[in-house]
This record gives C-alpha cells, sequence and structure tokens, in this order.
C-alpha cells in the first residue's frame, strides 16, 4: 500500500508574529490587520473569537496577525498603544486606522470593507 | 516663583530648619510640568512659600509649605495652600499628599480644614504623611453615596490603611510608603482598595511590582481583582495613569467580573530613554489603574524602583 502524501501545513487564519515577522507580513501583503494583546487580559479574551471569525472572513484578501505585547513590550511605545486590545490596519505598510478596545465583527467588518473599497486593486 | 525669589525662599525654608540644595530651588523657579514653587507676598516682600510636585498622576505632593513668623494668623498659610490644591486638581492630580510633624498642631488644624486626613502615621515616628482625596478617588465617590461614613486610620506593623465605614458599606485602602522620608523610602501610594457595598464587593490588589527600573527598560506587573460578591460586576471603564515620559498598556473595558472569580489584568510599563525623576521626589517610578465597577470606582498604584 502507497503512503499517503504528507498533506502541506493549512495557512494560519490569523499569524502569530514577533517584531521581525510582522515585518515581513507587512513586506509581503498590501493590507494587514494586527491584534495587539496581553496575556492577562480579560478584554481580549473577549475579542480574539471575533478577531479569528473576521479572519476567516476576509482571510483570502487580507493578512490577519496578532502580536502578545507580553513578549515585546517595548513595541508598544513605539507603536503608541496604550490599551489592549488594540488592532491596527496597515496598507503600503504605513498605519491606515487603528481601533482601541473590543470592538463587535460587524464594525471591524464595517472598517476592513471601507479599506478595502478605498485601496484594494 | 521666579529666579529673584529664590534668595527669599531659601531664607524662609532656613527659619523652619529645612536645608534645601540650589538645584532644587532652581528647579521650582523653572517653568517645568512636575514641580513648581509658590510664593506669597507683602509689599515686595517674600512672606510665604510651597512646592507642589505632580509628577505621577493621580498623585501630587505638597512640599514645604513655611510662611514668615512675622506673618503668621494672617491667612497667607491659608491662601499658599488653596492656591496649590486649586493648581494640582486643574491638573487632574487630585489624590495630594504632604509630609507634616506629628506635634505641628497649627500645621494640622490648617490641613483638617481642608480634607486632608492622616493616612500612613506610626506612633513612634516623628513624622506622618496626610492625603486628600479629591474628585475621581474611591474615597471621594464613596462619601459621596455614604456621606455619613466614618474614617479610622489602619496599621498593622509596618502596613499602614485606611477605611471608611457605615453599617451597610466599607471601604478599605492599603497604603505603599512610610512615615517620613528616608533616603531609601517609597512614595507614599495605595497598593490596593477593597469596597464592600449591598451591591458591589471587590477588590483590586497590585502583584508582581517592586523592582528596579531605568530608562529605556520595561517591566510588568498585575492587578488582581477579585469579586467576593453573588452576582457579576461589569467593569465599564479603566484608566491608567503615570508620568508622560513613560507608557502604560493595559485592558480596555468592558468586562465582566463574575462572582468569586479572580481576574489577573497585566499591565506593561516602558519608561522612555529621556525619562528623568525630579531631585524633590523619591526615585520611584508609579503607575495608577483605576477601574470603574458599577457606581465605584477601584484604584490600585504599582511602584518601581528607579535606579
Amino acid at each position: 500500500m502507497l503512503a499517503k502524501p504528507a498533506e502541506a501545513p493549512a495557512r494560519p487564519i490569523v499569524h502569530r508574529v514577533d517584531r521581525r515577522a510582522l515585518k515581513r507580513l507587512v513586506d509581503q501583503n498590501r493590507i494587514v490587520v494586527l491584534h495587539l494583546f496581553t496575556s492577562n487580559c480579560p478584554a481580549c479574551h473577549t475579542y480574539a473569537p471575533v478577531f479569528y471569525q473576521v479572519a476567516a472572513k476576509y482571510g483570502d484578501r487580507v493578512a490577519f496577525a496578532e502580536l502578545n505585547l507580553d513578549e515585546d513590550p517595548v513595541l508598544a511605545s513605539y507603536m503608541g498603544v496604550q490599551a489592549v486590545p488594540t488592532t491596527l490596519f496597515f496598507v503600503d505598510g504605513r498605519e491606515v486606522h487603528r481601533i482601541v478596545g473590543a470592538v463587535a465583527a460587524s464594525h471591524l467588518s464595517g472598517i476592513l470593507d471601507q479599506i478595502l473599497a478605498r485601496y484594494a486593486r | 516663583m521666579e529666579q529673584e525669589d529664590i534668595r527669599a525662599v531659601a531664607r524662609l525654608q532656613q527659619i523652619a530648619g529645612w536645608r534645601i540644595p540650589s538645584s532644587v530651588l532652581d528647579y521650582w523657579a523653572t517653568d517645568n510640568r512636575e514641580s513648581r514653587g509658590f510664593v506669597a507676598t507683602v509689599e515686595g516682600d517674600v512672606v510665604g512659600c510651597v512646592a507642589l510636585d505632580t509628577v505621577f498622576p493621580p498623585y501630587a505632593e505638597i512640599v514645604n509649605l513655611v510662611v514668615d513668623p512675622n506673618y503668621r494668623r494672617q491667612g497667607i498659610g491659608t491662601m499658599l495652600l488653596r492656591t496649590v490644591i486649586y493648581e494640582a486638581e486643574c491638573l487632574h492630580h487630585t489624590l495630594i499628599t504632604l509630609l507634616t510633624e506629628r506635634r505641628n498642631y497649627a500645621a494640622l488644624r490648617l490641613y483638617a480644614r481642608h480634607c486632608f486626613l492622616p493616612s500612613i502615621a506610626n506612633p513612634l515616628h516623628p513624622q506622618l504623611w496626610l492625603f486628600r482625596y479629591g474628585a475621581n478617588t474611591p474615597p471621594h465617590r464613596f462619601l459621596q453615596q455614604n456621606p455619613f461614613a466614618q474614617y479610622r486610620r489602619l496599621r498593622c506593623g509596618n502596613r499602614y490603611g485606611a477605611v471608611w465605614y457605615t453599617p451597610k458599606a466599607r471601604l478599605r485602602l492599603c497604603f505603599g510608603g512610610q512615615p517620613g522620608q528616608p533616603s531609601d523610602g517609597v512614595a507614599p501610594h495605595i497598593r490596593y482598595t477593597r469596597i464592600l457595598t449591598p451591591d458591589t464587593s471587590v477588590c483590586a490588589t497590585i502583584r508582581g511590582d517592586g523592582r528596579c527600573i531605568q530608562s529605556g527598560e520595561s517591566a510588568s506587573f498585575t492587578v488582581e481583582l477579585y469579586n467576593s460578591g453573588g452576582s457579576p460586576q461589569d467593569v465599564t471603564g479603566v484608566t491608567a495613569l503615570t508620568h508622560p515620559d513613560t507608557t502604560l498598556v493595559t485592558t480596555t473595558a468592558p468586562f465582566t467580573l463574575q462572582p468569586h472569580t479572580r481576574y489577573r489584568v497585566n499591565a506593561i510599563l516602558s519608561v522612555h530613554s529621556y525619562f528623568a525623576p525630579p531631585p524633590t521626589s523619591f526615585p520611584d517610578v508609579l503607575a495608577t489603574l483605576i477601574f470603574r465597577i458599577g457606581g465605584q470606582l477601584l484604584l490600585a498604584t504599582a511602584h518601581f524602583r528607579y535606579a
């Protein structure tokens, strides 16, 4: 019996990134949505499923990433982030919008629709 | 306070028995956001002075209030004190502290008239810290809802606290700091708040602070929230307060505290490379989180030693 060929690993819906991987992701993708969180943050735990739900819907057109600020706290002051969860939207390497706090999926989708309508080629 | 007032202020401080370094006097006279001096003049002569430190919101410290002995009992001290309280509150530094002598009864009467409460005090120590709890602080909010609450100072060894209580409600604070201003001391701050009312029973405690931190470094700490009541409590607001030359990242609201459940809220403090504490204050970095739970406020301040 022939061995079954190994399946290619599925592309993650949301990339777990560090600073270097984020730079690479932003260079490789036109539109990137980044979720910044910390491990012990009740609002982040509430927001994560919402972010994954929206990522599953828009994952074919937009790159989604998440970054734990506990692992890179200095990044927060570089990016001017003062509260988590914060969602940053990058287009062509530039931040075009940010959402502070846990929002509903409809709100996040609405912002993404506007960004796609404006910037998608 | 202007540069030409420095000599007169130094003379007044000497009358009170304090030798203030000229660098500090210069600092008070310069225009900066962290510390400023105020003088009272009579026909052009400086007859009273005071300084105000506003380094880490919501805390402010009133430093070295002195009135010339020949001009006392004329309301000059009251005027200076009201000026600095007004100035601190305009800058949203509503938790005002000051250090005074246990046996300086005239000063204690003046401060009591302006709602300063003895907070960090030990009968074995000649000095004590007084706190004034202004707008948007847990005691202020609690007293709005329980105006006849009684106040009692608590002490257990080297741990200091305060409680406001009525038969049905109770607010308890636990302080960090010590009586006096030892060189290895800690700036007075609130580490723990607990509120017990018929509707709410929650507390906030700081965990994981106290380490040394330098410019350009980061440190994380945790605020432990515990809902010991029988019903869920909604946290409707979180405010993070610290020095403008630092970044404090923490959670946003809303989230819900389930009954009999502990929540650990993480916060990350990053001190920018250009941060420098003023020469007049303790070498500390304070980071405060205020949680709005129902109609109540919980406050907890983390303390790091600036090395």
